[in-house]
């Protein structure tokens, strides 16, 4: 198989070492032997493999490297979020002072500067560490851009905005291999479609957060949206795609199954919560199953996260205050121990039939 | 740069430019002469927002219009007859509350047209000056009555308020087609139209006596979509003169000196300041 992302080339380095250290122990058991060629070949080969991928993905050799690495991309975010912070306070600390012609250049300036600074950054920095930054800066300057012309010319709101930052957020995300910056991409396109949907019949563009089923659809179409377009190039992007896909079912389905009045169905609002809420139930069951089938943790992750909150919401809305606080949190911890009984039940029948690939 | 990183890094370009480049062609259009309307208002109508940003940062200034609506028409701001001529599924009669509440609106777009200074404020007048003309004679009639002269005083309050205070700027009408709204309204000096958003909503009403059950009816209200007008830089000089304003009020909406501003509306009815000037108090 061919290796085409980081995270491939990453396990495989991994793998790498392992293989490297069970060979040692079983030289000193003295099980298996190899002659001074054949170690040299196989050290040959791994060393080529080892620095193809260091120059093409940047990944850690080491555990001391790899914590390193965790390290900054935490201070990629924090720094991310500091400069974006440092751009808004200083456009609002000069702005007052501008006249509108000087703002709508400024505006527009800052966007392009930091658009190709961060194109220049990506070409030159192979650990894509700044070129992420200087992406964040960049959506969050194109934001800011859109919003203040909107404030400056008394523009009347619409969610059409949510259209070009979905984009320039997916453009920027794809060119830097950014999945923060997809989370945003697909947050704005999600929004957008979701507005679409509410003002289908007249209403305004933003009815949608009144109407959470309006998120279906669009997150639904995220979801599945790997598995139409392969995304096994870009390291990690299938599952934002299916964790955004499912955040974007599951909050809407979690806000109606305790506020009915927000249903477009002509039902009491009794009867919408209680579908909502064994439907909640069913659909994190369903995911559960899923991730379990198709062997992605993410979408587990999800599923039983949300299994998890269906249920503590309607423990606290069925016993909160009708059983004594001791005994509400003794039914919870029980209910904690049955979800790691029946979890530990899949994972010990998950081994039993993949136990062998 | 691969071929691919060109292809991501021109549309990128290209999209930030083209928004920009939709959104100021939007912004010259909308503001091309003849504006749709222009009304006259003053600081009754336009109450003014100051803020200050960061630790030696500029002033900024907006503006909001605040209107009213006749005291004649009633409870609600849009009825459940108008909210179906709006596009409303509304019911126009009353219902028993249960039903009326599985039918969930949303809110819609509507137009709003503002009176400004016109036949509507002229009958507000006409009312508090009645109440006071009123006032005035029962307390003529017993003097040493104390209710009556209380109710003497807060007419008087009240059209004193009326006359040099309060917003002269109502919604005299709502729709949902510009065209003829206008036509309607022809004098765009007096007559604003204004996009608005109109939230329905369900009322319940006082049980009639040996009904079990309770009824409701559809309403809606509305809200400008542009709430808030920029005052550009030219002209928030103007506000900000030492002598415009008490240090005391600049943080908060002010109790700004009188000034008469023109404000338009363009094409697509959004608005700007066209000019303001200072009044000598």
């Amino acid at each position: 198989m061919g290796t085409v992302n980081r995270s491939d080339a990453q396990q495989r380095a991994d793998e790498i070492g392992i293989f490297n250290r069970e060979l040692g122990r079983l030289e000193v058991a003295g099980v298996l032997h190899l002659t001074e060629e054949q170690r040299r070949n196989v050290h040959q080969y791994q060393e080529r493999l080892l620095n193809g991928y260091l120059e093409s993905f940047d990944i850690d050799r080491t555990s001391r490297t790899r914590h390193l690495s965790l390290g900054m991309r935490v201070a990629t975010l924090l720094g991310a979020l500091a400069l974006a912070a440092s751009l808004f306070f200083l456009v609002e600390q000069f702005w007052g002072g501008f006249s509108a012609t000087a703002q709508v250049i400024v505006l527009i300036a800052v966007s392009v500067v930091t658009c190709c600074l961060t194109f220049i950054l990506r070409k030159h920095d192979s650990s894509g560490y700044f070129c992420k930054l200087a992406a964040m800066v960049a959506f969050t300057s194109f934001v800011l851009n859109v919003v203040l012309l909107g404030d400056i010319f008394n523009i009347t709101p619409s969610a059409k905005a949510f259209l070009p930052w979905a984009a320039y957020g997916l453009l920027l995300a794809y060119a830097c291999n950014s999945r923060l910056l997809l989370v945003m991409g697909l947050g704005c396109a999600v929004v957008f479609a979701a507005s679409g949907l509410g003002s289908l019949g007249g209403s305004t563009w933003e009815a949608f957060v009144e109407r959470p089923e309006t998120f279906l659809l669009p997150a639904l179409i995220v979801f599945f949206l790997p598995a139409c377009f392969s995304q096994y190039r870009y390291d990690g992007f299938s599952a934002v795609y299916q964790v955004v896909g499912l955040l974007g079912v599951f909050v809407p389905v979690l806000c109606l199954a305790y506020w009915g009045e927000a249903s477009y169905l002509q039902f009491s609002s009794e009867f919408i919560e209680g579908a909502y809420q064994i439907g909640g139930f069913l659909l994190a069951a369903a995911v559960i199953w899923l991730g379990i089938h198709k062997e992605c943790s993410d979408v587990l992750n999800v599923g039983v996260g949300f299994f998890v909150v269906f249920l503590f919401v309607k423990m606290v809305d069925l016993l909160w205050g009708v059983l004594p606080n001791y005994l509400f949190f003794l039914v919870l911890g029980g209910c904690a121990v049955l979800v790691l009984l029946l979890l530990r039940r899949l994972r010990n029948r998950s081994s039993r039939l993949y136990g062998g690939a | 740069m691969g071929m691919r990183l060109r292809t991501a890094f021109v549309a990128s370009l290209g999209l930030l430019l083209l928004v920009n480049g939709i959104v100021l062609a939007g912004v010259y259009w909308n503001r091309e002469l003849p504006a749709e309307s222009v009304v006259t208002l003053s600081e009754r109508e336009l109450s003014v927002s100051f803020g200050r940003h960061g630790a030696g940062g500029h002033d900024s200034v907006t503006l909001s219009l605040s209107y009213r609506r006749p005291s004649q028409d009633g409870e609600f701001f849009i009825s459940a007859k108008q909210m179906q001529a709006l596009g409303f599924r509304a019911e126009p009669d009353e219902m028993a509350c249960d039903v009326m509440r599985t039918q969930r609106l949303s809110p819609r777009e509507v137009l709003l047209v503002i009176e400004v200074d016109g036949p509507a404020y002229q009958r507000e007048l006409d009312i508090a000056e009645k109440a006071y003309t009123q006032a005035a004679q029962r307390l003529k009639n017993s003097p040493r009555n104390e209710s009556r002269k209380n109710a003497y005083e807060t007419a008087e309050r009240e059209l004193e308020y009326e006359r040099h205070r309060s917003s002269r700027a109502f919604v005299v009408d709502v729709g949902v087609d510009q065209e003829q709204l206008r036509e309607r309204y022809s004098d765009s000096k007096r007559y604003a139209i204004v996009r608005a958003t109109a939230n329905p909503s369900v009322r319940e009403l006082e049980k009639k006596q040996g009904k079990q059950e309770s009824r409701c009816v559809h309403y809606a209200q509305a809200s400008a979509m542009v709430r808030h007008i920029h005052v550009p830089r030219e002209l928030r000089d103007q506000f900000l003169r030492e002598d415009s304003i008490t240090k005391h009020a600049r943080h908060s909406v002010s109790n700004a000196k009188p000034f008469v501003a023109e404000i338009a509306f363009g094409k697509r009815l959004e608005p700007w300041l066209h000019s303001v000037k200072l009044q000598k108090q």
